[in-house]
């Protein structure tokens, strides 16, 4: 059997810690933002000082790192661009991520960095791809609305590097073609500033009929049982949306995503049952359900949310806390991130592999003295496992 | 300066010509977004507006998944171009296969992005043919100005109409309407209020490329006319196809012939939408960002050690030591930033590892209790003092 095609698994880094998480738990490739340029400003994003402790890490872990800039920036934004590259390039990170012919341009002045197109230029055929190529693009991110089989073609006719999302939450409208926050709340979208009026319920009002209705709110992304797809098509790098999403995000999904593709290359094939087992982990996060949306046929109805976005947002498996300090054949020291009673059931998810459970424990304070719970913002001394790791989170079973 | 308006019947030709439109823009139903036209109104109406003396541009302006490019081409080679003096694009792939594939000039829209005059210019060095390019509405005055003043290609901005909020590919209404069956030629309408925010009457139209959402407001740069006219820009569009060409094309004309108040102030009491400025005056459309976080749990000094995990009000701090160069000693001053922004400053006096062991000093990754300090609370960075 030849080894199967096997694509990058890419995870956002909405912070350094999250960046430690999503290297830990299996991710070949990380993006991340600086302060500026990027598209998400209320994400934490990283300091130059950040940056000069992540990106170095990574690179330890056999991880590429790649740098968003993906912004529709204006002349004043430029401004400032060239010393960010500089810092970059010094640091070795491997690409930048683009969406404006301005900073293309910018970057090709004053760096030798690699250019990503950004799924914000909405590129989504052959023809665009052979125009962002005499542009100096190396790899093409395409649109979330391109399928598997069309990206497949992309690359084979551009000779480009192509990227496809593979999960996470979805823009209703063609990637930068929504200035709703723009118009109605004074927030750039295409700059960082997306208040997600998407997600809003509407009253809809037509001739004959009225109601209300979350009718612009897509369900998320979940690619997972199509991995063979996106290897027989042999898309170069799946992509996992979410730099604002929490640390357990990033970890849970790199870590599910990194199995399987794992068990890919092992294979060449994933189980129908072992798909499941997958897919019910990914269910254990907040989701607004999942949709295969165009990864195979173009998005259909079943595709839109029509929830409320906080509806689903109850942690069905919620993060109990972070693997701070393993204290050899003593005790596990956790920052605790929701309360934890020596009842409950706890899961520890290792980096790879089946997750560890345990009940029925003595909780400690950070001094040693026993506790009835551990409460939020806290440290807590819970029992020795020894296959316990510093970086690991700490799952709670259903709370619901 | 010359006026650009959409064609969509032959009765607004005549209407055109009174009121000095020089160039028509002919939208066939599988190449524009808000494209009505068959293939046979597409050739009438280009046909009719040369008789009268018309320019005639095709538009193209759908963005495409590779099959829909596949069947926008299969469309576009049955239009007979020899009734087009131009072709306007969007897509970069219809800007690809215009180049390769026709000689006819290029109109290029800008007006998704393409806020920056390097940018503008590497399209307009890089597209063979250019005659024109669309600027977005989102330049206000002042980078209009500006980059006007380095680009040597024919501009065009809209100077009246709609303002274009969302373009999904997906069929919202009809999903939302639970219709089985996409019909290629509906044309569905309906008006959003939004029941988190307060806006009303969003308007939303689905065809057979997806779903478009409007401003209520309506853009209108005409009280402005005056000192656009002053700015070189080659052409004004006008864009009717909501309203009354009839009623108020002539209107319009009016006012950007020779702008009085008394007109001005007659033409907004009948406008029956609300009528706004976009980000002429200014945009400021970042000026907000800063507030989206918070700024004082960022770690922005070179003299950051860490951050406190816990705080046990009169009992110890916990701390986790982050720093790769600086150490925690015994007996330093150390300052807290707290997530409020308030500092505080205090001397080390008690020093434990996590085994709870009596320590002079901890490093990188080192997770150690220090004496408690009055208002410092869980998040605030430590640095050294």
């Amino acid at each position: 059997m030849s080894k199967p095609f096997l694509p990058e698994l890419l995870v956002p880094a909405g912070s350094l810690e999250k960046l430690k998480v999503a290297v830990q738990y299996g991710a070949n490739a990380v993006y991340l933002a600086g302060q500026q340029f990027g598209l998400r400003s209320a994400a934490e994003n990283f300091t130059e000082d950040e940056l000069r402790e992540g990106i170095p890490y990574a690179h330890q872990h056999g991880v590429q790192t790649y740098v968003v800039l993906n912004g529709f920036l204006h002349d004043k934004d430029l401004e400032t661009l060239p010393s960010f590259l500089k810092l970059l390039e010094e640091l070795n990170v491997n690409a930048v991520i683009v969406s404006d012919l301005g900073v293309i341009e910018t970057v090709k002045q004053f760096s030798t960095l690699p250019i990503h197109l950004s799924t914000q230029a909405s590129c989504l055929n052959v023809e665009s791809g052979k125009l962002w190529k005499t542009m100096g693009v190396k790899r093409l991110i395409l649109g979330r609305e391109a399928s598997i089989a069309e990206a497949g073609k992309i690359k084979k006719e551009t000779g480009l590097e192509v990227e496809l999302f593979i999960h996470g939450s979805m823009c209703m409208a063609y990637s930068g073609n929504c200035v709703i926050s723009n118009f109605t709340y004074g927030r750039d979208s295409n700059r960082g500033g997306c208040n997600h009026s998407c997600r809003f319920n509407y009253q809809v009002k037509y001739k004959d009929q009225s109601h209300s209705s979350f009718l612009f709110s897509s369900k998320d992304l979940m690619g997972l049982p199509l991995i063979e797809e996106f290897s027989k098509y042999e898309i170069d790098s799946i992509k996992v949306e979410g730099r604002m999403k929490s640390p357990l995000y990033a970890g849970t999904i790199a870590k599910v995503y990194s199995d399987a593709l794992k068990e890919f290359e092992k294979k060449g094939t994933l189980s129908a049952e072992k798909i499941k087992h997958w897919v019910k982990e990914l269910q254990k996060i907040p989701s607004r359900d999942f949709t295969e949306a165009s990864l195979l046929h173009k998005a259909d109805a079943q595709s839109v949310y029509t929830n409320h976005p906080t509806k689903n947002k109850k942690m069905k498996f919620g993060l109990a806390g972070e693997i701070i300090d393993v204290i050899e054949n003593d005790s596990i020291l956790v920052e605790v991130k929701s309360p934890i009673h020596g009842t409950d059931t706890l899961e520890i998810l290792p980096f790879e592999g089946e997750p560890l459970a345990f009940k029925n424990f003595q909780v400690k304070d950070m001094m040693g003295n026993s506790i009835d719970y551990a409460k939020t913002s806290t440290v807590a001394r819970l029992p020795y496992f020894p296959q316990a790791k510093v970086g690991q989170f700490i799952r709670k079973g259903a709370s619901e | 300066m010359k006026l650009v308006s959409y064609l969509e019947k032959k009765s607004d030709l005549e209407i055109f010509k009174e009121n000095e439109i020089k160039e028509v823009l002919i939208s066939p139903l599988y190449l524009t977004r808000m494209g009505k036209s068959s293939l046979e109104d597409t050739h009438f109406l280009a046909k009719e507006a040369k008789k009268t003396g018309l320019k005639t541009v095709l538009v193209w302006d759908i963005v495409m998944t590779e099959e829909d490019f596949q069947e926008a081409v299969f469309y576009f080679k049955k239009i007979d171009l020899s009734y087009f003096d131009a072709i306007r694009v969007q897509d970069p792939g219809a800007i690809q296969w215009i180049q390769l594939n026709t000689k006819h000039p290029i109109q290029l829209i800008l007006e998704t992005g393409n806020r920056n005059i390097l940018g503008i210019q590497k399209w307009i060095s890089s597209v063979e043919r250019l005659e024109k390019v669309i600027f977005s509405i989102e330049l206000s005055k002042e980078m209009l100005l500006k980059t006007l003043s380095e680009i040597s290609v024919p501009v065009e901005i809209l100077v009246m109409g709609p303002i274009l909020l969302f373009y999904s590919p997906r069929a919202l209404l009809s999903f939302d309407k639970k219709s089985e069956n996409l019909d290629p030629l509906r044309w569905i309408e309906a008006k959003a209020d939004s029941e988190e925010g307060f806006h009303h009457d969003f308007k939303v139209i689905e065809n057979k490329h997806g779903t478009f959402m409007f401003l209520p407001r309506e853009l209108c740069l005409l009280d402005k006319i005056d000192e656009l006219k002053q700015m070189n820009i080659e052409s004004f569009r006008i864009d009717l196809r909501h309203q009354s060409t009839e009623k108020f094309l002539p209107q319009i004309k009016k006012l950007i012939e020779n702008f009085n108040s008394k007109d001005w102030q007659d033409f907004k009491k009948n406008y029956p939408e609300k009528l706004i400025r976009g980000f002429y005056a200014a945009n400021k459309s970042d000026i907000l960002f800063k507030k989206l976080k918070n700024q004082n749990i960022q770690r922005v000094d070179k003299n950051y050690l860490g951050e406190v995990l816990e705080a046990k009000k009169g009992s110890y701090l916990v701390l986790k030591i982050k720093s790769k160069t600086l150490e925690l000693k015994m007996g330093s001053h150390i300052k807290f930033k707290t997530t409020t922004g308030k500092e505080v400053v205090s001397k080390v006096t008690q020093l434990r590892n996590s085994r709870l062991e009596l320590i002079d000093s901890a490093s990188h990754g080192a997770i150690v209790i220090v004496n408690p300090v009055n208002a410092v609370t869980v998040k605030s960075a430590v640095y050294q003092h």
